[in-house]
């Protein structure tokens, strides 16, 4: 039985949560059991977390939030064109998860499902709230066109890209994870060669056209 | 399975690329036989050109494997025809580069630090491409560095991409599996080592350090502290390129030293060390502005056998050439020659042999030697057309020989390009102990 402490910061809450879901493969009970076993009572829990998924939804935050503030420091990063600024996103995200491949290896593939878990939500929100402003940065470089509506499915599309290559990461088992850095080069150049091409415009024109079609029989 | 887990979307899709390669190559040659019986012309030089570009485009589209396969018929002319030849020699122009944050991880892989980190300057964008990497500039006070990157994961890619440009090639030069395993499992080894810098690190320092007493020829430094499996740093050499430098018209004069040094420079490594630089590619070779001639890249090195050296030098020895039963026995050590081959064909071969090799050690067997002689070029070209085209030959002069015949063939064959190139007269002798 762990020795009373005084107070629990969310960062330790956090890391014994961790602790506890690799060591057992599955969330604690309840999180009264949870804080009896960390040799406290429930509320210090609650004062910093309203339940596990919100502790998680923390964590998945957290490397988001960790792989941003580490780009910020970096004195190249705010002159990197859009497209190398996201490279350098996955780059660095990568690093991050690194200390917590263990966790997400337990969590994937269940995320990528639909109906991904509550804690999921504030992960893809910290990231979006990320990659906007970069797309922003794109279109005024002109490194993606302006496309009015179809603009805001963006952010989604390059989450998806993000989570497909968190799970191929996990999945990857050369030395240094070299094959994910080359997926990372190849999606990203074929992203930016789709959103840039004709390919779309084209086929939304199609799809336009047919619909039209259809409404005027 | 692990392998069959960590590939497919790769693999899948350069797949999907070669086969439509595989179907178009089909495609030409069906428009060739059908022009050829439309206008009963041969147009053979212009179906080669067609293919060569579609699967030159499928190739450079791959990093690794292919492209460097790609470069490496580039130089066979014995494999490829022209037409291949010239395409594939853009090859190393056209890489797409890695991203600048790719090449930040990297390091910081390598080496635990970013490039800013450990020098004052870096570039962001590659200042020259390499087959399975790219090189960028590098500043530490007034030293100028050339780092040379890996794209990530070449090494594990060239086996599956060598598997998937293996019946390619067999369209290309009409061999069977069996006869091109051999040339498949050389090009592999050597490619692979050439994916390993740390060894690229070892072997420039060791082969520059034991040809640095040859006259007219100089090395960069490697520097193993900023170097490691996947970057290799060494200086920074400002020059021409050897094609660019050629198209400068420099003197006959320049041009016989330049040519000299790098005859010197073979002939020491190939009969002295037995240990040689086997990619006498013009990117490898710059001249600086006070006519320095410098060699670079020592990333595909092949190291020769006693026996083979022998047996194969001895070729040189045309008096053991024009005696019949003599040469016969040669190349049958050689496998040039094979027990299958009936009588008529044996003699067939052997004058075949006999006349290209009288051709090819001609620059050895004079005094002095004009590569700048067209009518020679002309004479190799016309022989290796003459061969391609008679059915009879082409289908005994396959994928025959040693495997280690293959890199020392192609060093000489781009030896002799490139002094051809220059117009450079040379003075050549035969190795002592092989006339012996």
């Amino acid at each position: 039985m762990p020795k009373k402490a005084a107070s629990k910061s969310p960062a330790d809450w956090i890391e014994a949560y961790v602790d506890y879901l690799l060591e057992h493969g599955e969330a604690p009970k309840s999180v009264f059991r949870f804080a009896k076993d960390q040799g406290m009572g429930e509320k210090a829990f609650y004062q910093h977390f309203a339940s596990f998924d919100a502790l998680e939804g923390e964590i998945w935050k957290g490397m988001v939030s960790d792989t941003v503030a580490t780009l910020d420091a970096d004195a190249d990063y705010p002159e990197y064109p859009a497209q190398q600024k996201l490279a350098a996103f996955y780059y660095t995200f990568l690093e991050v998860a690194l200390d917590n491949r263990s966790f997400l290896l337990l969590r994937f593939p269940g995320v990528m499902l639909v109906g991904a878990p509550g804690y999921m939500c504030k992960f893809r929100k910290a990231f979006t709230d990320y990659i906007k402003p970069v797309l922003d940065q794109a279109k005024g470089s002109k490194e993606i066109p302006e496309r009015g509506r179809l603009n805001d499915s963006y952010p989604n599309l390059v989450y998806a890209q993000l989570l497909f290559i968190i799970d191929y990461w996990l999945k990857d088992e050369s030395a240094q994870f070299q094959r994910t850095d080359a997926l990372i080069e190849k999606s990203i150049a074929l992203g930016f060669d789709l959103i840039g091409a004709q390919v779309i415009d084209s086929a939304f024109d199609l799809v336009r056209f047919l619909a039209g079609d259809r409404k005027s029989n | 399975m692990k392998e069959q887990r960590s590939i497919p979307k790769h693999k899948l899709t350069r797949a999907a690329s070669l086969v439509k390669t595989g179907a178009k190559i089909g495609g030409s040659y069906a428009k060739y036989y059908g022009k050829k019986i439309a206008t009963g012309k041969d147009d053979r030089n212009a179906l080669h050109e067609d293919i060569a570009e579609e699967t030159y485009s499928a190739f450079s589209k791959l990093k690794g494997g292919p492209l460097k396969v790609a470069q490496m018929l580039s130089i066979d002319q014995n494999i490829l025809p022209q037409a291949y030849q010239e395409q594939f020699a853009q090859a190393q122009y056209s890489a797409p580069p890695l991203s600048y944050p790719l090449v930040v991880r990297t390091f910081k892989q390598e080496f635990g630090q970013s490039p800013n980190d450990i020098f004052d300057t870096f570039t962001k964008s590659a200042v020259n491409a390499a087959s399975i990497g790219q090189v960028h500039r590098a500043t530490i006070g007034g030293e100028t560095f050339a780092v040379k990157i890996q794209y990530p994961g070449v090494a594990e890619s060239l086996k599956s991409d060598l598997r998937l440009v293996k019946p390619i090639a067999m369209r290309i030069v009409g061999l069977t599996s069996k006869e091109i395993d051999y040339y498949f499992d050389e090009v592999e080894e050597r490619l692979l080592e050439e994916t390993d810098y740390t060894l690229e690190l070892k072997r420039s320092q060791a082969l520059t350090a034991k040809s640095s007493h040859l006259a007219n020829v100089h090395f960069p430094s490697y520097y193993a502290d900023f170097s490691s499996t996947r970057i290799l740093t060494m200086e920074w050499i400002d020059g021409l390129p050897l094609d660019k430098w050629i198209a400068s018209e420099p003197s006959q004069e320049e041009r016989n030293r330049i040519g000299q040094a790098m005859w010197d420079f073979y002939h020491f490594q190939v009969h002295e060390l037995r240990e040689f630089h086997a990619d006498p590619h013009p990117g490898n070779f710059l001249v600086t502005g006070d006519n320095q001639f410098y060699i670079l890249d020592f990333g595909c090195v092949k190291e020769l056998e006693d026996d083979f050296y022998r047996d194969y030098f001895q070729l040189l020895d045309m008096n053991r050439v024009l005696d019949d039963e003599h040469f016969e026995n040669m190349l049958d050590k050689l496998g040039l020659l094979q027990t299958s081959d009936s009588s008529t064909e044996r003699e067939l071969l052997r004058e075949l042999y006999r006349e290209s090799i009288e051709l090819l050690s001609r620059p050895f067997q004079r005094e002095r030697f004009d590569f700048g002689d067209e009518s020679y070029v002309q004479e190799i070209y016309n022989f290796s057309e003459r061969t391609q085209k008679d059915p009879e030959i082409k289908r005994l002069n396959t994928a025959r020989g040693s495997r280690h015949a293959i890199y020392l063939n192609r060093a000489y064959y781009g030896l002799y390009n490139l002094l051809a190139s220059m117009k450079a007269v040379i003075t050549a002798d035969i190795p002592a102990e092989l006339t012996a």
